[in-house]
């Protein structure tokens, strides 16, 4: 039996909008998957590589750059589809999905059924593999899901729909799969939470220093082990993979005699908290590591995962597992995307913030599942709007925008004092640290001062 | 309304040794409406004192009261004031001076003594009713300069803020949270006793094991903040990259927690427990540390060991972390002595002397005190002494090693270290069969040609050795033939009283380990308690009890003819 597709029904209008009589339109399939169904929640045309504005110097990969002066405004024949550019534009949008939704596959708009076209099939199949191998290459980002793929063809002429599975997995078998507009396809349930990272990283002295790039993998490594460890519990509860996350508060309530107005609980949000095992040891130890520098990786990452009405306890702790780590290694890659070039150049002592852009969410139309967007400092909810509708071809008004989420953090905090807040106050005895000598001194005057100032206020009254 | 009041009748037995006028703190476990006390501590130093000490009980175990011991109750008010658990503190009054009713009992009500009256549990009441939970964990923390004090600090008030999660595998049950009432699991818990594990048959022992049958507890930390909490900072995760040389202080702190709770309580109520348990052990762990970084140099500083301790009658077990300096442990040893009237005499916090639990044990690890799960011998009116204290059963055949037929000595000996070694005497391994050769051809007892070979040793061999290896006295008794064993009732039963050691006994036949002796003065009935070292099979309690391997033997498990020689080592002195 092949999938089953479910997708919104708004979104068949969408395909409609995009037909041309003279070319093709290709786009994305983005929703969540399962063993045997799909939950389409968008879809989103991979916008025209020629356009000029500012998403296109982030998009355009160095290879196809070249290409793109000639490509035209539209797509003439499956061929001509750019599979790079797409599989860029799939990575684009994977970074703003939710944990546990995915680029499902592409659709395609035009005159023809593509399926019918052996040359047409093969590139279709090959636009798929590209987007699955750029997806690959940040395994952080999960942008792969282990499912099949879909394709989906919208005859322009016909308006017919054909859509198909295919497994990369069987030699790029592609299998029939039913497509269906549905209103509401799904029920979602909504998991929330907010890790508070502080964690310091430290570079041993002897290590050669790597580039900034390869330290904030290192990062993204350490975090994503503890994340995976992680025990997840929903809404206090510690339960079963394989119970269904709608069993979540319904012991509660039996035993508290069901209220009335409390039926609606799957509009609820469910809170999610992480725990990190802290498994034993044979005994403590200390070890001294001499460092020649340290990175501090602090701030609060909002996480808001969506899973579809049947899913399992082990798909919602996946998907929000995959949430953090997405969103954490989305950042970091803008990040470093983002910098011009490295700066390992000043041996001397220095204090540098790294604000990888901050995540705000977008609700999608008529539907409460968000997506995200990422901000660098000094960017605001307008510069959302542009991506989303660059890369998701979503207009939203800029009130739809929840940017409050994640605040900007203050740079001032970090540079005030080179010890600042990573190295609290040191209690120890040790005499190589003049500090407490210099705060002996500074509580010292201040006494002296309020010496002065009572003794004045003694005179004038 | 007043508590009912419970005490261990191990508090009973150490009211009996103490001789001299002192005011005592006492500490106790409150449950329904009943304040079971356990033990109590003297006031000697000034510089540890009750609210130290309480650091080291299992969680739930608090100070509970005050105990005078001849004398008047002058500052018992103040000392009242320490008592936080209860807003009834105790006041118990002893005199060493009657023998008859010399216990009393007030509870402080309304600012009035009211006198109270109390009922003794046994040591094994108190062990069906309670069980100790031992909870194991590892923060990983690191620190930038030496701010390792105020990163520990940090972590504990982690866990008391709620941070802290639980699992505890018996019942599959995670305790996440103080509210987890609301989440439905607030069940019984029912720690029950596990008779299998440690080889109780339920009717006829009346002691609780002495390898400790603690429940195990893992720990989680949440990293996910709570809904609508305000706590830490508000922004978007950014990274401080600080380019400058420093030593980074990067270190797994232990946690090894113990609480004392009723077999069966409440889920919610543990979380709390388990909680008091981990910072408990965090400031025990804080005052080591600070005390460590007091005399060590960085480099050479290390985080000591958490290690527990049940001394005999103490009614509980302790948790300490000592100084790795040896000189100040000892000051420190002699401290606790003195704090819970223990004799200086004899060790009881040593290495040897750590506790040891059921979880620790290693797959046919020799089983510790097989004989307490021996019914009594059975001889009317009679005196009975027995082994003091911890040993292990060694036999043929352990470790994988094939001494069938010959070895039967060796296992005696290694026996009678592993009591030295479990007493805290010595801190040296349990020898080989070969290291023990090694060491008669070492003092020229034997040819060269001894080592690797399969010749038995009698009670001479066991006697040398012991005194080479460990530096133990032992007298030798030669019992010309078999049938005067029956006659050393009176002797055996004066060493154990004194001694306590167990004896290795040889001669012309078989060796074995005696560890007991039970007989009537006027019927001239007598029993040995006999450890059989010739005992081929793994370490099953019940068969070894059922088949006599371990048990009381009649004076006709002696050859009549044969010749005996009994080496009786004797028990050191002030080695504490």
């Amino acid at each position: 039996m092949g999938r089953t597709v479910y997708a919104e029904e708004y979104l068949l209008s969408y395909l409609m909008s995009l037909m041309r009589p003279d070319g093709y339109t290709i786009g994305l399939i983005l929703g969540q998957s399962t063993a045997q169904k799909d939950y389409v929640v968008h879809l989103a045309r991979t916008p025209p590589p020629a356009a000029k504005d500012v998403i296109e110097e982030t998009l355009i990969s160095s290879t196809t750059s070249i290409h793109s002066d000639t490509t035209p405004k539209y797509i003439k024949t499956i061929n001509d589809i750019p599979d790079t550019w797409v599989a860029d534009h799939a990575k684009h949008v994977t970074r703003m999905l939710p944990g546990g939704m995915w680029v499902l596959g592409i659709f395609v708009i035009g005159p023809g059924d593509s399926f019918n076209d052996n040359n047409s099939v093969l590139r279709l199949k090959s636009v798929v593999t590209t987007i699955r191998k750029n997806l690959g290459s940040n395994k952080y980002l999960y942008g792969n899901n282990d499912k099949e793929n879909l394709i989906l063809n919208f005859n322009s002429i016909t308006q017919k729909f054909i859509c198909k599975s295919l497994d990369i997995d069987t030699a790029g078998m592609l299998k029939p799969a039913e497509w269906k507009f549905q209103a509401k396809a799904t029920k979602w349930h909504q998991l929330e939470t907010c890790i508070g990272f502080d964690r310091l990283f430290v570079i041993p002295l002897d290590k050669n220093p790597d580039t900034l790039k390869k330290q904030l993998q290192d990062i993204l490594k350490s975090i994503s082990e503890t994340v995976n460890s992680a025990l997840i519990v929903i809404e206090g509860e510690h339960r079963s993979p394989d119970d269904a996350v709608e069993a979540i508060g319904r012991r509660k309530k039996d035993r508290r005699e069901m209220k009335s107005n409390d039926s609606n609980s799957i509009d609820k949000t469910l809170h999610a908290s992480l725990y990190v095992p802290c498994p034993k040891i044979p005994s403590s130890n200390v070890s001294l590591v001499s460092c020649s520098a340290s990175m501090r990786l602090v701030g609060q990452l909002v996480s808001r995962t969506f899973v579809h009405q049947k899913a399992s306890i082990e798909e919602a702790t996946t998907a929000l597992k995959q949430d953090i780590m997405r969103s954490l290694a989305s950042r970091l890659e803008m990040h470093w995307d983002s910098l011009i070039e490295e700066e390992n150049g000043s041996p001397e002592e220095n204090v540098t913030l790294h604000e990888p852009p901050r995540r705000v969410l977008v609700a999608l139309p008529q539907s409460k599942v968000t997506l995200s967007d990422y901000l660098f400092p000094g960017e605001g909810p307008q510069e959302a709007l542009v991506s989303l509708q660059e890369l998701l071809d979503l207009e939203v008004q800029e009130s739809s925008v929840q940017k409050e989420l994640e605040l900007q953090a203050d740079p001032s905090e970090f540079y005030e004092d080179n010890e600042g807040e990573t190295a609290p106050m040191d209690r120890a005895k040790d005499p190589t640290e003049n500090n407490q000598l210099d705060l002996y001194v500074i509580a010292l005057s201040l006494a002296f001062l309020a010496l002065v100032a009572a003794v004045l206020l003694h005179q004038l009254y | 309304m007043a508590p009912k009041l419970k005490i261990s009748s191990s508090v009973i037995q150490r009211l009996g040794k103490l001789k001299n006028p002192s005011t005592c703190r006492l500490y106790g476990v409150i449950f329904d409406d009943s304040l079971l006390v356990l033990s109590f501590s003297l006031d000697v130093s000034n510089t540890y004192n009750s609210r130290i000490f309480q650091l080291s009980l299992p969680a739930e175990i608090y100070l509970c009261g005050v105990l005078i011991v001849d004398g008047e109750e002058e500052d018992i008010y103040k000392a009242f004031k320490d008592v936080d658990v209860t807003d009834n503190p105790l006041l118990l009054k002893y005199s060493t001076k009657i023998t008859e009713c010399n216990i009393e009992t007030f509870f402080y009500i309304h600012q009035k003594l009211e006198i109270a009256s109390f009922e003794i549990l046994s040591e094994y009441d108190i062990w069906q009713k309670f069980t100790y939970i031992r909870l194991e964990a590892n923060l990983s923390l690191n620190s930038q300069r030496w701010n390792i004090l105020e990163t520990i600090e940090e972590a504990r008030k982690n866990i008391a803020a709620g941070k802290a999660g639980f699992y505890l595998p018996k019942g599959n049950v995670y305790l996440l949270g103080e509210d987890a009432v609301d989440t439905g699991n607030s069940e019984l818990l029912n720690l029950s006793i596990n008779y299998e594990g440690i080889g109780h048959s339920k009717h006829d022992v009346k002691t609780p094991p002495r390898v400790v049958d603690a429940f195990s507890v893992s720990m989680y930390l949440k990293v996910s903040k709570d809904r609508l909490s305000d706590e830490g900072v508000k922004y978007a995760p950014v990274i401080q990259h600080v380019k400058r040389e420093f030593d980074c202080l990067e270190f797994q702190v232990k946690i090894d927690a113990l609480a004392f709770v009723r077999r069966d309580i409440l889920t919610t109520t543990l979380y709390s427990t388990l909680v008091e348990s981990a910072c408990r052990n965090l400031r025990l762990l804080e005052r080591a540390v600070q005390h460590e970084l007091s005399v060590h140099k960085m480099d050479s500083f290390k985080i000591p060991d958490i290690v527990h301790f049940r001394p005999q009658n103490i009614g509980h077990l302790l948790t300490f972390i000592f100084p790795t300096n040896e000189e100040t442990a000892l000051e420190f040893r002699r401290t606790l002595h003195d704090f819970l009237a223990l004799p200086r005499n004899q060790p009881y916090f040593r290495n040897g002397n750590i506790v040891k639990f059921q979880g620790d044990m290693r797959k046919n690890e020799p089983l510790i005190n097989p004989h307490e799960s021996v019914p009594s011998p059975g001889i009317v009116d009679a005196k009975v002494a027995l082994v003091d204290g911890l040993y292990a059963y060694y036999h043929y055949m352990q470790d994988n090693f094939d001494d069938n037929g010959w070895g039967c000595a060796y296992r005696s000996l290694q026996t009678i270290i592993s009591w030295f070694r479990l007493q805290g005497y010595t801190e040296k391994s349990v020898p080989t069969h070969n290291t023990i050769q090694k060491c008669l051809v070492d003092i020229g007892d034997k040819p060269y040609d001894f080592i690797g070979s399969k010749q038995w040793i009698g009670s001479m061999e066991v006697g040398f050795v012991l005194e080479t290896l460990l530096g133990i006295t032992i007298k030798i008794n030669r019992v010309s033939v078999g049938e005067e064993m029956a006659s050393l009732g009176p002797m055996l039963e004066s060493h154990f009283a004194t001694q306590g050691t167990p004896i290795m006994i040889g001669g012309g036949v078989l060796a074995h380990t005696i560890l007991g002796v039970a007989y009537n003065e006027t019927t001239g009935d007598i029993k040995f308690l006999i450890l059989d070292p010739h005992y081929t099979g793994v370490e099953i309690l019940p068969t070894i009890l059922s088949k006599g391997w371990c048990g009381w033997k009649t004076k006709d498990f002696w050859k009549k003819d044969a010749f005996y020689n009994l080496c009786l080592p004797q028990r050191p002195v002030s080695r504490i």
